[in-house]
Formats: C-alpha cells, structure tokens, sequence
C-alpha cells in the first residue's frame, strides 16, 4: 500500500503532519543519538561550523569560544523537539513558537547525515558516489528535506492565511 | 546651529568605523527554499529581496547579506550559524 506522503498542515496551536511508526522511529532515534553526541562531544557542532574569519585564525577561535557553548544548548533544545515525535505513529505537533526550532533542528540532522562523506547536492540528490551506507543515509537525508521544506511551506501559507 | 568651536570635535567624530560584511557561502546540504525562510525569517527580509540573496548564493557561491559594524555583524554570523547556514564575516574596504 502506498500513500502520497501529506506534508505538514496549519493547525489551530501550529502545525501538525502525521507520521507512520517507521517515520517516528527515525525521527526520534536519529535526534536522540546526535542528542547525546553533542551532550558528549560539545566540540563536534563547532566542527560542522565554519570559520567565522576564513583568514584570522585566532579571531576564528576566539569567536567560537565565545558562541559554541549557546549554540550546542540551542541544539540540544531543538533534537529535543524533534524527539516528541509520537513514537507509536500519529500526529507530530509543533507549535508556532516551536517551528523555528524544528527547521533547525531538521537542519542539524541533514548536516550531521552529509558530514562524513559528502551530501549530493540537495538540489540534484541523484548525485552520489559509492559509500556502503550512503544510500541509507540519503534516503533519509531526502526525507528530512522533505519534512522542512512542507514546514516551510506551511509557515507560507499560514503567514498568507493571517493577511 | 552649528558654532565653529564645534567643528574640531565634528571632525574626530566623522572617523569612519570599520564595517564588516557578513557572507553567507553555497553549501550542497541546505535547501533553497530553507536559505530563502532564514534571510525572511531572520533579517526581516521581504520575499524578492530573501529570494534575490539566495539565488545569488546559489548561483555564485556567496552573498553579502548584512553588513555594519562588527560586533552587530559578528552577532549576525552566529544567528546564521545557528541556522546551520555558512556564514563568514569580511571587512569591507
């Protein structure tokens, strides 16, 4: 049995989407283990950030000392949004205030599945190279672009709905 | 009114402060569409102009999104990390 996939809808608190079990697993498994990296490794989402001064290494540092520790706390916040996902299947809510959040999150996610070997171009995902795993993690990299990207567009259409 | 007295104190205030610019570069994992929400989201940018910098980013690898004085522009730049962008900060000659 297959379904075209809803995307999220507008609903009176937010935005909700409903999600099968499989699709809450991964959702939830995948913002709980990076979770737990950065609450291990708080260094590492400074690893997926750039240089604030491509050309002044210590100015670079030192910027990082002084915004790495509010980023890894924002992205703590944000995995733990994406882990109420329901894990029995069913509607994942997200409040208007949440939804900034939730993109971050969704974001960070995508970031942490293309850093090991490359992501194709998300605007031409046909583009891959050989990697045992890869192919697992482009499929769900796909479909968290997927899910962002219908948020996006819910937040469009309920910012229309407000005119 | 202005008094001559004043103007020594005019001149020394007119030194220029430097401006920064920040960039935000291409990357292969972030959306189009997701770039264009943060620059609406996150600077207030209206739709055209969100759009115009992101297609600029897209297609030339970067865009000056903001610029002003480097502590606003530092601030900036770690919003925009935040949002998983990659954004640098450039002085501006």
């Amino acid at each position: 049995m297959s379904a075209v996939p809803a995307g999220f809808r507008t609903t009176a608190s937010g935005y909700a989407i409903d999600l099968d079990r499989r699709e809450a697993e991964v959702l939830v498994s995948l913002a709980s283990d990076s979770g737990r990296l950065i609450t291990a490794n708080p260094e590492f989402v400074s690893l997926l950030t750039p240089d604030a001064y491509p050309d002044d290494p210590d100015a670079s540092d030192e910027f990082a000392r002084y915004t790495s520790d509010d980023l890894g706390r924002a992205r703590v916040a944000e995995l733990a949004l994406l882990q109420a996902a329901p894990l029995d299947g069913g509607d994942f809510l997200v409040t208007a205030a949440e939804a900034d959040d939730v993109l971050r999150g969704l974001g960070f996610l995508r970031l942490l599945l293309s850093d090991s070997a490359g992501e194709p171009d998300a605007e031409s995902p046909e583009d891959s190279s050989a990697d045992e795993s890869r192919p697992m993690r482009s499929a769900v990299s796909q479909w968290l672009a997927w899910l962002q990207e219908s948020l996006i567009a819910a937040l469009d259409g309920g910012a229309a709905a407000d005119e | 009114m202005t008094f001559l007295s004043e103007a020594p104190e005019q001149t020394a205030q007119a030194t220029p402060t430097p401006r920064w610019a920040v960039i935000v570069w291409d990357d292969p994992v972030n959306l189009m569409s997701y770039v264009s929400y943060v620059f609406r989201s996150y600077f207030g940018y209206g739709r055209d102009r969100a759009e115009e910098l992101m297609m600029l980013v897209h297609t030339t690898g970067r865009a000056a999104v903001a610029d002003g004085a480097r502590e606003a522009m530092e601030g900036h730049v770690a919003a925009l990390h935040g949002y998983g962008l990659q954004a640098t900060l450039e002085p501006l000659s």
